[in-house]
This record gives C-alpha cells, sequence and structure tokens, in this order.
C-alpha cells in the first residue's frame, strides 16, 4: 500500500511530530511508505500530484494556538485549489496525528476537526485523528522502545492506526497522553525552560518580562 | 485600546477605520502587507527575547500589543473550521502573549498569563463557510479565549467580509 507521511512541524529535525511518525512507521512493515515534509509555506506542485497518487496520507503537527500552524494551513488550501483547478479524482484515506506542548491530548480535538473539514472540500475520506498531550516529552524518551513505559497508550494507539490505515478503515478520534504523571511534566517542563533561558543569558525573573 | 486583526488589504483597514471606529478612536489594526514571517517554533519569545518574537519584520511585537489592549477583533475568512492562514500566522506569532509556565484552568493545563489584562475577544468570519465548520470554528475561538484567559465576546459569521463592517456589528 502507498502511504505518504507528511510531517508539517516547521522544524526542520527532531521535531515531536518526526518521532510521532517514526513510531507510527514501526507498525508498518512493507508497506510503502514515503516521507514528505511540510514546513514551508507552500508546497511543489510535484509534491502535490505525488501526493494525489499516494492511497494514505497521514498528516503529523503541532497544535499552534490551538489549531493547524499556519504554513501547514496555507499548504492544505493550496492542495484543496489543485484539486478543484486539475478536476483530479480523490478518495485518498486521511489520517492525523496532532501533539501539544500541554498535557492534555484532547486539545487537540479543534485542529484534528479542522483537517476533518478540509478532507469534506477535497473528496478524501477521513480516517482518524490522534490527540496526543506532553509533546514536550517525546524528545528525552525517543530511545525507549514502542510500547514500554510512558510510550505505552501512545505506542497502543499508534498500533490502532496504523491498523486502520492498512484496512483502509476509520476509526474514532483519541485523545491521550504519555504515562506520565501530570505534575512532573510540568516541573521538568518549566525547568526546561529555566535551563534554556539561562543558556542564552536570561535572568529567570527576565522570564516574566512585559513590553 | 482595540486591537484588530483582519486579513483584508489596505482599503479593507481603511474601511474598518471608517465605519467601526468612533470619531478619534485609536485602535491597532493588524493588516496582512505580505511580509509575515512563519512562527518556527523556536520558543526564543519564552527563552531568548521573553515577552517579544526573535523573527524580525513588522509583526514581532503581537505579545506587547496584546498585553496592552482591552479588547481584541477578529475578521477572518473561515477555512475548515480556523482562521484563514494570515490571521493565524498573527495568531502563531503572538505566542508571547503568554508565559512558558503552566497553570491550571477548567481543569486543563494551560499556559499562565504573562499580562494582567483580560482580553474582551469578538470574532466575525465571513465567506463560504459549512455547518461543520462553523462548530470547528466555534470550539477554536472558545479554545483561544481559554488559552489567553480572555473573556468571549462574539462569535459571528458573514457572507463577505464587507457585511462584516457594513453590519457594525462590533460596536
Amino acid at each position: 500500500m502507498k502511504i505518504a507521511l507528511i510531517n508539517g512541524s516547521p522544524k526542520a529535525q527532531n521535531s515531536a511530530s518526526e518521532l510521532l511518525l517514526d513510531m507510527l512507521k514501526e507498525y508498518l512493515p512493507g508497506e510503502e511508505v514515503k516521507e514528505y515534509v511540510s514546513n514551508k509555506v507552500e508546497l511543489s506542485e510535484k509534491t502535490i500530484m505525488e501526493l494525489l497518487q499516494e492511497e494514505v496520507l497521514v498528516f503529523a503537527f503541532p497544535l499552534y494556538i490551538d489549531s493547524i500552524p499556519s504554513h501547514l494551513l496555507r499548504c492544505l488550501e493550496q492542495v484543496e485549489r489543485t484539486i478543484k483547478e486539475t478536476q483530479k479524482e480523490t478518495g485518498q484515506m486521511v489520517y492525523t496525528i496532532v501533539n501539544n506542548g500541554f498535557f492534555d491530548g484532547k486539545q487537540n480535538v479543534p485542529a484534528i476537526e479542522c483537517i476533518k473539514n478540509w478532507c469534506s472540500r477535497c473528496g478524501f475520506s477521513f480516517g482518524q485523528g490522534i490527540g496526543i498531550g506532553g509533546g514536550g516529552m517525546i524528545g528525552e524518551i525517543k530511545s525507549i522502545p514502542n510500547g514500554y513505559g510512558p510510550k505505552r497508550n501512545v505506542s497502543r494507539a499508534l498500533k490502532n492506526l496504523s491498523e486502520n490505515m492498512q484496512n483502509k478503515k476509520s476509526g474514532t478520534v483519541m485523545t491521550l497522553e504519555f504515562n506520565y504523571p501530570a505534575f512532573l511534566y510540568k516541573l521538568q517542563a518549566e525547568y526546561g525552560w529555566r535551563f534554556m533561558a539561562r543558556k542564552n543569558g536570561v535572568k529567570i525573573r527576565e522570564l516574566n518580562k512585559k513590553w | 485600546m482595540k486591537l484588530i486583526i483582519h486579513d483584508g488589504d489596505k482599503e479593507f483597514e481603511k474601511s474598518i477605520r471608517d465605519k467601526l471606529l468612533g470619531v478619534g478612536e485609536e485602535a491597532d489594526i493588524i493588516t496582512d502587507d505580505g511580509t509575515i514571517k512563519n512562527c518556527i517554533g523556536c520558543f526564543g519569545c519564552w527563552v531568548k527575547t521573553p515577552g517579544r518574537c526573535v523573527l524580525q519584520d513588522s509583526y514581532n511585537e503581537m505579545g506587547k500589543l496584546m498585553g496592552n489592549s482591552s479588547e481584541l477583533i477578529i475578521i477572518s475568512s473561515g477555512i475548515y473550521g480556523t482562521y484563514s492562514p494570515f490571521v493565524r500566522n498573527v495568531l502563531d506569532r503572538s505566542l508571547s502573549y503568554i508565559h512558558p509556565y503552566f497553570t491550571k484552568r477548567e481543569n486543563e493545563i494551560h499556559h499562565k498569563v504573562r499580562y494582567q489584562n483580560r482580553l474582551l475577544i469578538n470574532v466575525f468570519f465571513y465567506g463560504d463557510i459549512n455547518e461543520e465548520e462553523k462548530k470547528t470554528a466555534e470550539r477554536t475561538v472558545r479554545a483561544n479565549v481559554l488559552n489567553f484567559n480572555s473573556i468571549l465576546g462574539k462569535i459571528e459569521f458573514f457572507n463577505t467580509k464587507e457585511e462584516v463592517v457594513n453590519e457594525n456589528s462590533i460596536n
């Protein structure tokens, strides 16, 4: 089966979206998987045509102010325009994995719904959306194998997604968090911000700066 | 002071000034001049130059503008249940309005506020927006209001952006 994994993070490398797609790939052995990066405001015509040749599209992206990052939204509009201009036949299954830096996975639901609405405009079939909270920690646990420790819940959801993809089936929207206590996530995230600030020569009290 | 973000051109900005603002009323109006850069997710606005976006263009003070306003008005075409790419871009660049630390609000984890103001948010969507997209758009706005610790005003839908200013919904 021809599957396109589209990383919609604006970060060039080591984004949570990329790492989640890496986890998903482990559940897709033997499939013809092609990876795309959509971190610019425009896709090339060649890329759009290639995407429209695939059977399954998976968009992974970070939640930006409760929605789809603007660069990716521009690309989605571009795909819709191309489909309408070329009267290209669609019907591909579309799945999405949205992650946020908060802890609660359910905060990704509006962005998942936007992808579903985009599918209706483009003639794609919306397969399933997974909203994952605590995206900030995935880089720290990337060496832990799929299915173990804090990855248990997320791995299970990605496995379910991969099975639906392989059967071209729809599934319910799932929202979840890593198996990790919320208070520890909060403490570590805030320590991380202080660490980065100090590294940049910023005093801790300056984190509160108002202009 | 009002802060107005819209996705029209310079002429539409003039309509906003003429039709929506009172005589002598000042407002910060954010218009697309074609130069806006995309948020690159670097968090520099939190840990390098706290409160200010590190990208150099005319949209790098959105946090300051939001923090010093009492009301935020958004006029945007409705796209798939969210704002237009330009308006989304401006909002992405407004991350510095909030603080990196976490707090709990309505039983969910959100970011703490940087500023003490509570923005009244009014959103006017326009364009060809179907019922599903309207439902999603409302959810999106409500999520923004909660994240920004703001107060929800109106969420309304119009056929064109001209109707938004002509029907004078904002006043």
